[in-house]
């Protein structure tokens, strides 16, 4: 018999497919990045269809408990997940400095030319 | 042609954010010493009137859109510096911390060729400067650190008035990989450059606005140093 929370499971699975087919569309994802993506919401939407597939896992992980076997590889995957999140920030981050950096000294030496454009109007 | 000691350019650099109480003191505090001197306030990201005093108080200003922290508004003027062919850069606090009377103290070594980098010490003298104890011993951990991963013993690395010889900026700037806590990773690179490094002691006045010493501040520079200990 299906439960419910497998049907509200491959539902959000094939939500989170197409947002990341949508993303793909988009150009905001290269292929590598989509092809992650769509293979982790497949996983995801093919082990709440069919539960039982998880214990197939369980001797190659040395588990003996489905449940704390998602669990872990959950927790698992939300750490990596995190971590990219992190790595993403810091390069965001340093690229928006070595931006504003630039137009800093953009600014700098258009006004020292003598070329003053609105920005130069004090506050 | 090799330029004598009063024709080399000395830039000096203040990194600024919201500092239009003391930032106007600062730059007529440098203007008095009748050096000749080039004086940059590097705005970063201020919403108040810091930029206008500066203006008026006869600095040249960089605007930073936003606020990047004070090693990356040293990093804009040593660019600056670079491309107008500066011979020595010094740093100063805008809030006042420190005496622009102690400027001539830090780039006369350099001048002299005596120092590539000179640090404005605060513990030298002997006498500890007022501020909180976890900033005394934070300063203090960094300094054993800092010797631990360049056998270079200092008393301030942390301090935020130094000189610096453009020579040895030219050379290390295009290596550096930190944007924001960059001041250690600098000074760590240069002394693997066999930069001479000196400390000369300099006076400094309390500040209780004073950002340096909070956690992150921190954390960001223990990260900076380990990553350049594993370099």
């Amino acid at each position: 018999m299906i439960r419910g929370i497998q049907v509200i499971g491959v539902l959000v699975g094939i939500y989170l497919m197409l947002q990341t087919l949508v993303q793909w569309k988009r150009g905001n994802y290269g292929v590598r990045k989509t092809v992650l993506w769509l293979s982790l919401w497949t996983l995801i939407a093919i082990l709440f269809a069919f539960p039982g597939l998880t214990s197939l896992a369980l001797p190659i992980l040395s588990m003996e408990n489905t449940i704390l076997m998602v669990v872990v590889v959950g927790l698992i995957v939300a750490y990596a997940l995190v971590y990219e999140t992190y790595q993403q920030a810091a390069r965001a981050e340093k690229k928006l400095t070595e931006l504003a950096q630039n137009i800093a000294i953009h600014d700098y030496f258009e006004k020292a030319r003598g070329n003053p454009d609105e920005k130069d109007e004090e506050r | 042609m090799k330029k004598t000691k009063s024709d080399r350019l000395i830039y000096v650099f203040i990194p600024a954010c919201n500092e239009e109480e003391k930032v106007g003191k600062v730059i007529k505090g440098l203007d008095e010493l009748k050096l000749n001197l080039k004086i940059h306030m590097i705005d970063d990201g201020s919403v108040d009137r810091t930029k206008k005093i500066a203006r008026k108080a006869g600095a040249m200003v960089v605007e930073h859109p936003v606020n990047l922290g004070q090693w990356a508004a040293l990093r804009t003027g040593f660019v600056i510096s670079l491309i107008e062919g500066a011979d020595v850069v010094v740093n100063i606090d805008a809030d006042g911390q420190h005496d622009p009377r102690d400027l001539r103290r830090l780039v006369d070594p350099i001048l002299n060729g005596e120092a590539d980098i000179v640090i404005g010490s605060r513990f030298l003298d002997g006498d500890i400067p007022d501020m909180p104890k976890y900033r005394y011993i934070g300063i203090k951990t960094f300094n054993k650190m800092m010797e631990m991963i360049t056998k270079k013993r200092l008393t301030d690395c942390l301090s935020g008035y130094k000189a610096y010889d453009m020579s040895m900026v030219k050379k290390i700037l295009p290596y550096m990989k930190e944007n924001q806590y960059g001041g250690l990773e600098f000074l760590i690179m240069a002394l693997r450059h066999e930069a001479k490094v000196i400390e000369k002691p300099i006076k400094m006045k309390p500040n209780s606005k004073s950002h340096k010493g909070k956690l992150k501040f921190g954390y960001n520079l223990l990260r900076t140093v380990v990553k350049e200990y594993f370099a």
